[in-house]
């Protein structure tokens, strides 16, 4: 059952300004709760944007409408830097000959999938770039004043990783991620960069993007691996209006999306909303590989983890940067916690 | 007799109601839309590459506030 208030958010987002009220009692609705649900798909600019452009702010009280138009403006305007600063970054690897693709949200207003650049909340400026271009990337940045958290350590690395550590540049607003991959190692073999990386042979220009195609395969992707939609079946207002927004009627044909399972398990969790005419149908077969699927992905990702702990815990004997830290996270916390105790004064020895 | 020195906004609303009205809103917003739209404490979140990247950043989380959710 779909609470109200989403029921609500749905309608103004994806339907006609006459069905916004559909299947819905206005007086059942509470405010509160969807500032709640919009607030946390980050969803608040969005539901703004098509308020004001079906017209209906009738239907919501005056504080309401005013509190999230100033989310809206705030938005906005963070995000005409967002675009300012994604150039700038642009045109100073393309003067060091470093090629780059923007991803994510910035690929997203970048490419203009977007009616109003207010619309879509973005968190940081990601990026591609090539494995081999990794230390020239660090020693540019690192020229151009941009630096990793004080709280970053480096460590023994056994795979490539998904980015770099997110950098900040304190003349600037926005922090910055760049990416060797688009997913985790573990994913790597449903969806990764070799296309992308493909594109890299071509001349540089500036401001480079994916094709929509592929922001569309990378938004599902990241929400079923990264975000777990695939194993607990949550979904992401904020990737499904990414979805809508993209558009790719090629990339929806019922055919496409029955061979791939996980876009077929990203429509299938979203059916109940009625936002794509795809009528996708999940059969007792499909039903049961898919839990098959969910279970090997638990197992393995539980053997990662086990591994990735080992791993670090074989590091603390040879970093002692590392071990400091350790040591001081247990010095706050240690008291009355016998094995934390022990560790500790093993630690110090 | 209360003296009366709330202004009232042409709306009819006094400042202190829309303050308070504001405020209502504002503590029910998830963290992670603050997050972003506030550039100090999104800096701030400057999280590593987790374990799950391939052990490349092992650590633990910074202690700044979380990462925004999502796909970015």
């Amino acid at each position: 059952m779909i609470p109200l208030e989403e029921k609500l958010l749905v309608n103004v987002l994806y339907r006609q300004e006459n069905e916004v009220l559909k299947g819905i009692d206005l007086n059942n609705i509470n405010f509160e709760k969807l500032i709640k649900l919009a607030s946390g798909h980050l969803m608040l600019p969005a539901l703004f944007f098509n308020i004001q452009k079906k017209k209906v702010f009738y239907l919501f009280p005056e504080d309401f409408i005013e509190y999230i138009k100033n989310i809206f403006e705030i938005n906005k305007a963070r995000n005409r830097i967002l675009l300012s600063e994604a150039k700038e970054l642009s045109e100073l690897f393309y003067k060091n000959n470093i090629k780059h693709i923007f991803l994510k949200g910035t690929a997203l207003l970048l490419s203009n999938v977007f009616e109003d650049i207010g619309e879509r909340m973005v968190g940081d400026i990601d990026f591609i770039i090539q494995h081999k271009d990794e230390e020239k990337v660090k020693k540019v940045l690192e020229k151009n004043n941009y630096c990793t958290s004080s709280n970053h350590v480096d460590l023994y690395r056994v795979f490539k990783p998904k980015h770099l550590p997110r950098m900040v540049n304190k003349n600037k607003t926005i922090a910055i991620e760049p990416h060797l991959e688009l997913l985790s190692p573990k994913y790597r073999g449903f969806f990764n960069s070799k296309k992308l990386i493909n594109t890299f042979k071509e001349e540089i220009i500036a401001i480079k993007t994916p094709n929509e195609p592929f922001l569309f395969d990378h938004c599902i992707y990241a929400l079923q691996f990264e975000d777990k939609g695939f194993f607990n079946s949550n979904h992401s207002h904020r990737s499904i209006y990414d979805i809508y927004k993209l558009n790719c009627k090629k990339s929806l044909t019922i055919k496409n999306i029955s061979k791939d399972i996980f876009i077929k398990h990203f429509f299938l969790t979203i059916a109940e909303f009625k936002i794509f005419d795809i009528p996708v149908a999940s059969s007792l077969s499909s039903n049961c590989s898919n839990r098959l699927l969910i279970q090997l992905f638990k197992v393995s990702v539980h053997i990662e983890n086990i591994y990735v702990k080992n791993l670090i815990l074989i590091q603390l004997f040879f970093n002692s940067e590392l071990r400091g830290r350790a040591l001081t996270k247990i010095r706050i916390h240690y008291q009355h916690k016998t094995l934390l105790k022990y560790i500790y004064r093993w630690l110090k020895a | 007799m209360k003296k009366n020195t709330e202004e009232t906004a042409p709306s009819g609303i006094s400042r202190k109601d829309a303050i308070k009205k504001m405020g209502k809103y504002a503590a029910l917003t998830a963290i992670g839309t603050f997050v972003i739209l506030d550039p100090m404490k999104a800096q701030a979140s400057s999280a590593s590459p987790s374990p799950s990247d391939g052990g490349s950043g092992g650590e633990t989380p910074p202690d700044g506030p979380p990462s925004p959710p999502g796909w970015g």
